[in-house]
Parts: C-alpha cells; sequence; structure tokens
C-alpha cells in the first residue's frame, strides 16, 4: 500500500482484472513471454488474451513484438510498478481482513 | 474468488514461470568446459618458461624482454609463450563459448516461450575479452620493463572474464545459487592466481608444473558447481 488509505483505494481498475493479473504475473518472471505460452498458461482463448493485451499495451504497460513468426509480449517499466502496486494492495487487504 | 485466494493464484503464476524459466545449469558447465579444456595449454606453456622479475625465459630460448604486441595479446594470463597456444585458444574459444550460451537462451527461449535475456552474458563477456585484448594491444612495454608486465593490469585476463560472465549468468537467471557459484569461483581464480600462477619465483620448477592442474581444477570446480546448481531443488512446475 502507498497510501494511509483503505487498501482498496490503491487498487488500479485496469491491473485488477484476473486475467490481467495473470499477464503482468508471467511477465514479472520473464523478460519476454510468447503468446502462445500465455494462452496456454492462463487458459484464455486467442482473442480474449489478445484484447487484454491490447488494453495492456495502451496503457503502456506491455510492449509486443513479432519475430520469426511468434509474437513475444514483454513487461515496460510502467507495467512493472503497476503490478507491484498492486499485488502490494491485494497483500494490504489480506493481511487487513486475516 | 476471494483477494486472498487470487493473491495465493498469482505467487502460483510467478512460481510456475519462474521455475519453467531456470537453466542457468548449462551455460554454467559450458564456462566449465571452457575453462576445462584450457588444460592443455597451460600445462604445456609451464614446462617451457621461466618467468622472473622483468623477463620470461623460454627453456631452450632467449630472453623475451620486448614482446611483441602479439605476444602481449597471445598471452593470457598466466604469461605464455605465443607458439604455445594460450592466448590462441581463449580467443577462439571465449567466443565460440559465448556463441554456444547465447544459442543455447535463443532455443530454450524458442521451446519453451519464455525467455529471460541470456544474450547479455555474451554481450558482457566478449565485451570485458574485447577490453583485455584492447589493453594488451595498447599497453606500453619498453625494453626490460616487463616487471609492469605482470603488475597490477594482470588482473585483466581471461579468468576474469568468465567470473564476471557467471555473475552476469546469476542476475539473468536471477539465482543465488548461481551468484554463490561465481563468488566462490572467483576467490578459487584469485588464490591460484596468488598461489600458483603468478608464484614463480624461487621455486619456480613446481609453479610451472602446477599451472596445468591449477587450470584443471578451477575447470573441474565450475563443473561441479554447475552441478550442484542443477540439483538445487526446483520449484513445482
Amino acid at each position: 500500500m502507498t497510501t494511509g488509505q483503505h487498501p482498496l483505494a490503491d487498487l488500479d481498475d485496469l491491473v485488477h482484472q484476473r486475467a490481467r493479473l495473470g499477464i503482468l504475473a508471467m511477465l514479472r518472471e520473464a523478460a519476454k513471454v510468447d503468446f502462445v505460452r500465455l494462452r496456454e498458461t492462463l487458459g484464455l482463448t486467442d482473442g480474449n488474451l489478445a484484447r487484454h493485451l491490447q488494453v495492456l499495451a495502451e496503457a503502456g504497460y506491455v510492449t509486443t513484438r513479432k519475430a520469426q513468426s511468434r509474437t513475444w509480449v514483454s513487461l515496460t517499466a510502467n507495467g512493472r510498478k503497476a503490478f507491484d502496486k498492486e499485488l502490494a494492495a491485494l497483500r494490504a487487504l489480506v493481511d487487513r481482513f486475516v | 474468488m476471494s483477494v486472498s485466494d487470487l493473491v495465493g493464484e498469482i505467487d502460483d503464476v510467478r512460481r510456475r514461470t519462474r521455475a519453467a524459466t531456470r537453466g542457468g545449469a548449462v551455460p554454467l558447465a559450458m564456462l566449465g568446459l571452457l575453462v576445462l579444456a584450457a588444460t592443455p595449454f597451460y600445462a604445456a606453456a609451464a614446462n617451457f618458461l621461466y618467468v622472473g622479475r622483468g623477463y620470461v625465459q623460454v627453456i631452450g630460448g632467449g630472453l623475451l624482454t620486448r614482446p611483441t604486441f602479439v605476444e602481449r595479446l597471445l598471452r593470457a594470463h598466466p604469461n605464455a609463450y605465443p607458439h604455445l597456444g594460450v592466448g590462441r585458444y581463449w580467443l577462439v574459444a571465449m567466443p565460440l563459448a559465448f556463441a554456444a550460451v547465447t544459442a543455447y537462451y535463443a532455443l530454450r527461449a524458442r521451446r519453451s516461450g519464455l525467455s529471460v535475456n541470456g544474450w547479455r552474458v555474451a554481450a558482457t563477456g566478449g565485451g570485458l575479452l574485447a577490453l583485455i585484448v584492447a589493453v594488451m594491444a595498447t599497453a606500453a612495454v619498453v625494453p626490460g620493463a616487463l616487471g609492469d608486465y605482470f603488475g597490477p593490469s594482470d588482473v585483466l585476463n581471461p579468468f576474469l572474464v568468465v567470473v564476471v560472465a557467471i555473475l552476469v549468468l546469476a542476475r539473468v537467471e536471477r539465482s543465488v545459487a548461481i551468484l554463490v557459484a561465481g563468488l566462490v569461483f572467483a576467490v578459487a581464480v584469485v588464490a591460484a592466481d596468488a598461489l600458483v600462477y603468478t608464484d614463480v619465483y624461487g621455486d619456480a620448477w613446481d609453479s610451472w608444473r602446477t599451472w596445468g592442474w591449477a587450470t584443471l581444477a578451477l575447470g573441474v570446480l565450475l563443473l561441479a558447481e554447475a552441478g550442484a546448481v542443477a540439483l538445487v531443488r526446483r520449484p513445482r512446475a
């Protein structure tokens, strides 16, 4: 949590969506993740994953690059900050109610 | 889904992804083989050199008091007569080893769909090797000044490149085990440097012969460390 407010105030609606959190969590652990790997690990459809990536890309949280018939997705510095902040807020919520 | 379930799910995704990206033992073993394969070159070099203050005497040959650029370039460390191939070995084998590490990471990324920027190992190691070559190429050497030749700049040697490459590997893999392996190897290199490679005064003959053994020991140490890193219990994938 980054403020003295209730942890809910620190949640980011854009990041908070479950599939997007999964995408950001995978990207936090690797420099680049292939589109297919993301889809299979998170159990999403092509269209669903593409839509989530578009939202995250428009927010400046991820970048995509096509290379050798693959689409590689990577996290930006802003995306890393947003994910870390979201996770901290979620953990603060858990701590508050445990 | 509760918030704690969501956090648990995120942690699980991160843990599984991290487990799937791990593979630092293979490049560590590649670097171990690189060092191990240098053994015969060092063993051969040690049998043909007498290193004194300010000069190098080739057994059965003359004194080297004014090494040429090629001799400096091929010197590597410990100092070696160019015809014995130590320098040539490093200049050829080290870029090949870094190319192999980069190829390994590229192949792994294609197979797993996960990439960890393994090219940084080769970029850093190759850059440092190029720096060493540049320093050797531009170092001013005057007749009889071989004392400088064995001075602090000897820190710049191929074993240092291997140490730095391992530390970058630890960073790339985010692996504490590889970091520890790199630090242990660094200590071993410094010890070998002080006790074996540069300790050629006095009871020099023994030191010459230990050059090969020291290099062998360093290579075996790295391979053992690679084995230990591979055995470190990986998180459940």
